[in-house]
């Protein structure tokens, strides 16, 4: 049985034994007394809890296996170009500047976090386990073939990594852990390294720690270096004492200098009806894809929910060059995808979103519907029904990226769509992309309905081909600051 | 004691607002449309019930404290189904600093009819899902036990798809290698 069929029969169980509610009760009076209250009533009423559990233990076993995608449907290389021309072929001694549309040669990764700690053995209770310490690799992107292993200071862990267009910056993202502490949060005190690639020397990588002064308890969402590597941006949510999730505290983006450690420029806002997309998280890894910079260094965009429940997204954005610190009234909107105002449905959904190098598009990693309407616009674009397994299959939705123009907000083109016969879910996360947008690096990750079984690839779009990458770590749930090129 | 066997648990339907009715039956009226799915969800998240029913009472009350201040009565169910997931939160933060301080876990402290007559099996599983950080925690328990689709999940706990997607993910992830660990 997996899983996710326990936690379904455990849910049945559950539901099958809560079946009567006590009586409101609106008088304020201490919760002892409520409890001494209902524990009479249950005493009375205990025999109506002796439900059998038959039903609970009907579950049928479906066995997962994890099936990395070998051929999408779109793989085929149709015009002859061969895979995307990598920047780390050209000869390091040329003077020529590299070509920002090449792809990058080389990727650093986590390599297998662990959020959480394992149990303790059964029938025991006990402090949590730590979860253990990940490592960052360093690696060639088109083969996947590790050339060194960053290890991380002893009693912490790397939780991720955002680079820089040079291909040979970056700024790798780490969290202590403590004894006692069975999982990792977002909120906990971080600590930044800068990495440097040179590949073919000895070493291989140099790790230097730098000093960012990031709120303590911050909540980080994002975190993006700039193209130039001189500049770190964060993204985060200082919690109000006492505040439980969602947040209610503000939300501040940050540019810090990494040469000091100094505050360059910041934005905060606090308005209840805004939130980042993940704002809130209080989880590991960050969504680094959901902040991003243009290739002048000068504009910066992130993702924005731009109305309570989520029901709207927008893509904003800073321009260093224009004065202001308010998140909100000093950033514009881009980009806005929002409910339908005719049918109340939604309209594509982006998993990550962010611009390109040359501002003029956002690429959207999404949930698409089966005939994207290119050159419609946003709000023309509604998604399909939420469920999207076999018995629905007349209007599904497929993981894949899309390329939304600025000017217009209107469907530019579709770079990548996977069509499997029956998905259960599925999810689609940029992990890199040419400043023009012709060459785009994504996860696309979805499982078989009903049998639950998960499969997942990085894709490789140039000039609309289609190939993947051979990666060397699980795929369903890389987001983009577990990888930078 | 309310038999509500045929209203449909913790949707996101809210109930529309009768606005000739006080407050009072306001709040009854969503607490009996609602409250015993998120009794439910509590229970999942706690394991006990004593702990969860008064992690969905006091979310009704604080609701009603708070009713005039609500500037959209449409958001009452959210705001009430956020004040659960933070009592659960609390209760299990509670419950790991006991134990850190060796004090005794309170669930095991409970009264035995406190307890939910389950299986050994679901007592694992569950066990291992509230050792999930909250967001994984709440998306798993949404999307597994209560049956939510993503969409539905994602408004329940006021993120968007692609968090609950991932949140899902990461936690049936751990869960399969802590019960694999734990096995």
């Amino acid at each position: 049985m997996t899983v996710e069929d326990q936690l379904r029969a455990a849910g049945r169980a559950v539901s099958e034994q809560v079946s009567d509610l006590p009586g409101l009760d609106l008088r304020p009076q201490p919760a002892s007394r409520r409890r001494k209250a209902r524990a009479s009533r249950r005493w009375l009423g205990a025999r109506g809890w002796l439900v059998p559990m038959a039903a609970a233990a009907a579950v049928v076993a479906v066995a997962v296996t994890l099936v990395a995608v070998k051929s999408p449907p779109h793989a085929a290389d149709k015009t002859g170009a061969g895979p995307a021309a990598s920047r780390s072929t050209a000869p390091s001694s040329t003077a020529a500047p590299a070509d920002p549309e090449a792809l990058p040669g080389y990727f650093v990764a986590i390599s297998d976090l662990e959020i959480t700690g394992p149990l303790p053995p059964a029938g025991q209770s006990g402090p949590a386990k730590a979860p253990r310490p990940d490592s960052v690799m360093v690696g060639e992107t088109l083969t996947g073939k590790r050339l060194a292993t960053v290890t991380p200071p002893t009693g912490s862990t790397f939780v991720g990594v955002t680079g820089a267009a040079d291909d040979r910056t970056f700024v790798l993202d780490s969290v202590q852990i403590a004894a006692g502490r069975g999982f990792l949060q977002a909120t906990q005190q971080r600590t930044w390294y800068l990495l440097r690639i040179r590949p073919g020397a000895t070493p291989v990588a140099t790790v230097t720690r730098l000093n960012f002064r990031v709120p303590s308890a911050a909540d980080i969402s994002g975190v993006a270096l700039s193209p130039d590597g001189t500049k770190l941006a964060v993204f985060y949510q200082v919690a109000r004492k006492g505040d439980g999730f969602p947040y209610s505290g503000s939300f501040t983006l940050g540019i810090y200098s990494v040469a000091t450690g100094a505050v360059l420029r910041s934005w905060t806002g606090a308005n209840p009806t805004h939130g980042a997309l993940d704002y809130g998280s209080n989880e590991l890894p960050d969504s680094n894809s959901l902040l991003t910079w243009a290739s002048d260094g000068q504009r910066l965009a992130f993702a924005d929910r731009n109305s309570i429940g989520g029901a709207g997204l927008d893509l904003r954005e800073v321009d260093l060059a224009v004065p202001g610190d308010n998140l909100f009234t000093d950033s514009t909107v881009i980009a806005s995808i929002a409910v339908s105002a005719t049918n109340g449905r939604y309209n594509i959904w982006c998993d990550s979103l962010g611009i390109t190098g040359d501002g003029r598009s956002a690429i959207c990693g999404a949930e698409l519907p089966k005939s994207p309407p290119v050159g419609a616009t946003l709000d023309a674009l509604t998604r399909p029904a939420p469920w999207t397994g076999c018995a629905a299959p007349t209007d599904p939705v497929y993981p894949g990226f899309a390329e939304i123009s600025l000017t217009g907000d209107r469907l530019a083109r579709v770079l990548y769509e996977f069509k499997p016969a029956c998905m259960g879910a599925g999810s689609a996360t940029i992990l890199w992309s040419s400043p023009s947008g012709d060459t785009v690096l994504g996860a696309v990750s979805y499982t078989d309905d009903p049998s639950m079984a998960e499969h997942g690839a990085v894709v490789l779009y140039h000039h609309g081909t289609v190939t993947t990458i051979n990666w060397p770590g699980a795929v369903s749930t890389l987001q983009g600051n577990e990888v930078a090129f | 004691m309310a038999r509500l066997r045929d209203v449909k648990p913790l949707t996101n339907e809210p109930v529309p607002p009768d606005a000739a009715a006080g407050p009072a039956d306001q709040v009854t009226a969503l607490y009996q449309a609602h409250a015993l799915g998120l009794l439910r969800l509590a229970v999942i998240m706690l394991g006990e019930r004593q702990a969860a029913e008064d992690a969905v009472q006091d979310a009704f009350l604080g609701l009603f404290r708070r009713w005039d201040a609500l500037n959209d009565p449409e958001r009452a169910l959210a705001y009430v189904r956020s004040s659960v997931f933070n009592g659960c939160r609390t209760v299990l933060r509670q419950r790991a600093r006991n134990r850190q301080f060796a004090l005794v876990d309170p669930p095991d402290a409970e009264p035995a009819d406190a307890r939910l007559l389950l299986g050994e099996e679901h007592r694992a599983v569950l066990a291992a899902l509230r050792r999930l950080p909250d967001r994984q925690r709440e998306a798993v328990a949404l999307r597994y036990c209560l049956d939510m689709s993503v969409d539905d999940a994602a408004r329940a706990m006021g993120v968007t798809e692609g968090t609950v997607k991932s949140a899902t993910s990461r936690g049936i992830a751990a869960l399969t290698r802590m019960l694999k660990g734990d096995s």
